[in-house]
């Protein structure tokens, strides 16, 4: 009790000192194995820190309570955490951003494994749940474009509910950085960001953004494979070919070496083959196919892509045939395709006309159908304008990409680097 | 019943069977692929046991029996047997006939069984105990050549060693045992001191692997060989022409002697052109296969080449490769025009007719010729299952150059000229559209092929959206893996490698290794990162 009593007025002291790295060098263990040891009196302790000015060592004793084996009551504790949340103060947070992660990743495994026992009610907490992690993004934050592992959870908790709007907000803005959390930052959280992002994507149908999640999360550097990365890949293969673009199979060349092996063996007869299929096969063939694998996809959980990727396929065939064809009727249409009637072809032509995926007109009365160029002519202003949009985005990305190589370029590591291989320089070396 | 198919299987390692023969990656310009089996006539690939109905034809059995010798007669007259049940009897006795002149014991029972499977009656000047003696004749003649080989061994002369092998190899290839014989004739190679017996012993080579079927081995001996005969006429040339400067007086004979042997060795080269010319066409390098072919001079073929091929069968090997390959303009200079091609033109009309039918594009009497012709071509062995691939792509080179002037073209008028019907000719236009060899659109309800207008305006627009959205995704993953790399976060797994040496205690992020993902790289401490490259910098 002594030295916890200690403990307490040194910490005090160290915060209205306004000592703050020292503070955290305090609180970070072993030192604060005074507060977990002592957990049955944390919540008077908790009591004397009042917020914002206490934020330090409240969060602290908050990490104790949930580093401890039971956390007595839930959902008081995450009022506790949203009230912290919201009055800390983010300089003092800054210091200990890794208790703040993992308080926001015990909530999130609790909320997880209680969705599965309760049946009631179950939704609420998961409600509950995300808004605590989004503040905390936001306090935790020092740049739109920063990643935190409190994303992953965040995206873990919209899918698990099903209310993508949170998450979208961060999703939108491109990550160009990544905070260490003082080395907590585990590579798991990075992949998962990006493997629950893909998957948000997918369900709000915009399937270009998926398929460049999915790759992210294969090309992250890696000396060996991750589940994480394999599961990557099989989704990415579905929402490549649901999207529509054209389907070739190469991987970025900075794909480590390991993932390609390890995806070759695991995934290549069941989703690499997709690929082939799609670009040589026919429909029966493809269903054939499906049939095969179904269990395997079935234990993949990805049945409902598939079912797109069906339809895709169709939709991709049919798109071949406006290459090949200026009228074609109906029936030759169907038999082409291989689908079962006139009136599924038909219905399956006027959703992609009016998806805008093709441009023809059916003449009913003979049966026919007929191909027409693309009557988009890229000289009304709004093509201009989208064009213009896009070029700036890009611009945009490579304003970023050069402020980068600006700053890797001053930094004292790099030049030292470059002295010692360069011939050019004739004073004699620096020693370091 | 497949007697064509076992010979060479009394060893293992042969490359069995026609069908199977290897097929190395040819050219791209070579690369034929069946796409569409449903065309007009008929679908079967003339692979395994076809029969084929020659009775539209003039056939007949003497072609084979007047032009060949040996046991590419005898090959040629079993696969006849095997595929044309009218000719059977004829072929299969007259192959008997033949097969008693060597000592083939083993296919000698195949037809004997075969024979009398079909109840086919005996000639009266039947041996019925060839079979016992030509075994026992064998192996006897085996030993004996065994026995000399090992006495030539231990006189250690090289040029008895080399002649005693090649002996027992041709020994083993009258037998037919062609696995053994290549065995000798590469044993022999160690003994091998001027380039001319480099070539003899190549030539046997090429004809055991021939018959065996060993077409890599075929093509690699026959590049060896044409080395060999290289350096020969380069010291054949250093040597003559001293002598014809320092001695007035040429010595007559001298002259014709090596006029013989310049000549020997030109009928060598063409010869080789034929072994690589097969066993291109074998390997579906029909374009190599036609250009080698093209090299062999007439009087060495029709004089020289009896026991390997014979005019006819080579001008039918050149027209088809050719017609599926070349270019028109190749066509004419190489096969047309050329004077030594026409001497072979002119022993088979029909060939002739098909080639220039082509060449003035009158399509449908070429291909009622070429359909006419099918079966006769269907009887040999080294072309019939290649048959199917040609004639696809002869049709569909007769398309492409037939759409080439036009800017639209009925379709009505093209199946016409291609002896087919409209919907027939729609699938295979499709496929060829698909496949990108023709760039047309086909209007299904007037049935009129167009001309595919690309509006290069809209490409480019259109490709330069995609550009921006691609360039923009490449920019923003290179951004996320160079905050990846900077924060140092890779996909490890701990439990193989050992860690690095300065491991803050403080920084254990020892998860739990009972799940299947894997640990990170651990970073420096806790506070301060290395150099200035870190955004933690800015705390301090």
């Amino acid at each position: 009790m002594a030295t916890l009593d200690q403990f307490v007025v040194n910490i005090r002291q160290l915060t209205t000192d306004g000592k703050f790295s020292d503070l955290a060098q305090a609180l970070s263990s072993p030192n604060v194995d005074h507060l977990t040891k002592n957990i049955q009196h944390i919540d008077s302790i908790i009591a004397t820190f009042p917020l914002p000015e206490y934020s330090m060592c409240m969060l602290a004793c908050l990490h104790a309570v949930v580093k401890a084996p039971n956390i007595p009551d839930s959902d008081l504790f995450l009022t506790q955490v949203d009230t912290f949340i919201q009055t800390s103060s983010a300089e003092q947070v800054y210091y200990l951003p890794q208790y703040l992660c993992e308080i926001c990743h015990v909530i999130t495994e609790r909320l997880r494994k209680e969705n599965r026992a309760r049946v009631v009610d179950i939704r609420n907490s998961l409600y509950l749940g995300i808004p605590i992690l989004y503040r905390a993004i936001e306090l935790l934050r020092r740049e739109p474009g920063q990643l935190l592992s409190i994303h992953s959870d965040l995206y873990q908790l919209c899918l698990l509910c099903q209310w993508f709007e949170p998450a979208l907000t961060y999703l939108e803005t491109d990550i160009i950085d990544i905070n260490r959390e003082n080395g907590k930052f585990d590579v798991k959280h990075l992949l998962l960001s990006y493997y629950y992002g893909g998957m948000i994507y997918a369900c709000i149908k915009q399937f270009d953004r998926a398929a460049n999640f999915f790759e992210n999360v294969i090309t992250a550097p890696a000396t060996a494979t991750s589940a994480i990365a394999v599961e990557a890949y099989k989704k990415y293969v579905l929402v490549k070919l649901i999207s529509g673009t054209i389907p070739t199979n190469h991987l970025p060349t900075y794909t480590s070496r390991n993932v390609q092996q390890t995806i070759k063996s695991l995934c290549s007869t069941q989703y690499t083959e997709l690929f082939n299929l799609f670009n040589n096969g026919t429909l029966t063939q493809f269903d054939e196919f499906v049939n095969r694998h179904r269990d395997q996809y079935a234990r993949d959980r990805n049945l409902g892509l598939i079912k797109q990727t069906r339809n895709a396929f169709i939709c991709n065939s049919i798109q071949q045939l406006t290459k090949t064809f200026l009228t074609v009727s109906l029936k030759d249409l169907a038999n082409r395709v291989q689908l079962q009637s006139t009136n599924e072809a038909e219905k399956y032509l006027i959703d992609m006309i009016e998806n805008g995926q093709i441009f023809a007109s059916i003449n009913k009365k003979d049966g026919m159908v007929i191909f027409h160029g693309s009557p988009e002519r890229f000289d009304a202003n709004n093509m201009l304008a989208k064009l213009q949009d896009e070029t700036e985005k890009r611009i945009q990305a490579e304003k970023q990409l050069k402020e980068l190589e600006r700053q890797i370029s001053l930094s004292k590591a790099y030049i030292q680097r470059t002295q010692q291989s360069s011939p050019y320089h004739d004073r004699p070396k620096i020693l370091n | 019943m497949n007697l064509s198919r076992n010979f060479g299987s009394n060893n293992n390692n042969q490359q069995m069977d026609i069908q199977n023969t290897v097929s190395s990656s040819g050219d791209t310009n070579n690369n034929l692929s069946i796409q569409n089996p449903n065309e007009n006539s008929t679908t079967s690939a003339y692979e395994g046991n076809y029969q084929v109905n020659i009775s539209s034809t003039n056939f007949e059995l003497e072609t084979i029996t007047l032009s060949y010798t040996g046991l590419m007669r005898i090959y040629r007259l079993l696969y006849v047997a095997d595929h044309c049940s009218s000719l059977r009897h004829e072929a299969l006795l007259s192959s008997l006939k033949y097969i008693q002149e060597t000592h083939f014991t083993s296919l000698y029972k195949q037809v004997f069984d075969e024979l009398k499977k079909q109840n086919i009656p005996l000639p009266n000047d039947f041996d019925s105990s060839w079979y016992e003696k030509t075994q026992r004749n064998y192996i006897q003649k085996l030993e004996k050549l065994d026995t000399d080989l090992r006495n030539f061994r231990t006189n250690a002369i090289k040029d008895s060693i080399r002649r005693g092998h090649d002996d027992l190899g041709d020994h083993y290839l009258d037998g037919g045992d062609f696995f053994n014989a290549i065995r000798c004739y590469v044993r022999s190679r160690d003994y091998c001191v001027t380039p001319r017996h480099m070539i003899t012993m190549c030539m046997n080579v090429i004809k055991a692997s021939f018959y065996m079927q060993n077409w890599s081995n075929v093509l690699s001996y026959v590049s060896k060989a044409e080395q060999a005969i290289e350096s020969l006429e380069s010291t054949n040339k250093s040597g003559t022409t001293p002598a014809a400067t320092t001695t007035s007086l040429a010595n007559p004979m001298d002259v014709s002697t090596s006029n013989a042997m310049i000549t020997s060795d030109a009928i060598l080269a063409s010869r080789l052109k034929v072994y690589a010319g097969i066993a291109e066409l074998a390997t579906k390098r029909y374009k190599l296969a036609a250009r080698h072919f093209l090299g062999v001079t007439f009087d060495h073929c029709s004089n020289h080449f009896q026991d390997l091929i014979s005019p006819q069968t080579l001008i039918q090997y050149v027209c088809l490769c050719s017609l599926a390959t070349f270019e028109r303009s190749e066509l004419h200079r190489l096969v047309i025009m050329s004077p030594n091609m026409k001497q072979y033109l002119e022993l088979e009309p029909s060939i002739r007719d098909i080639l220039l039918k082509f060449y003035e594009t009158s399509y449908s009497s070429c291909l009622g010729l070429m359909s006419h012709l099918e079966p006769i071509l269907a009887l040999d062995q080294y072309l019939a299952p290649h048959l199917r691939a040609l004639y696809y792509e002869i049709r569909h080179r007769i398309i492409i150059t037939y759409f080439l002037p036009y800017k639209n073209a009925s379709m009505t008028t093209m199946a016409n000229q291609l002896n087919t019907t409209t919907d027939v000719l729609e699938d295979e236009l499709v496929n060829l559209i698909r496949s990108g060899k023709i760039k047309a659109r086909i209007d299904s309800k007037n049935k009129i092929l167009y001309v595919a207008d690309t509006d290069q305006r809209w490409y480019a627009y259109q490709h330069a959206l995609t550009i921006t959205k691609q360039s923009e995704k490449i920019t923003r993953a290179l951004l996320l893996r160079s905050a990846i790399i900077k924060a140092n976060l890779i996909v490890k797994d701990d439990s193989i490698s050992s860690s690095s040496s300065t491991r803050s205690p403080n920084n254990n992020n020892n998860m739990n290794i009972n799940r299947r993902h894997f640990i990170p790289n651990l970073p420096g401490n806790m506070m301060m990162d290395e150099g200035d490259l870190s955004d933690d910098a800015a705390m301090n």
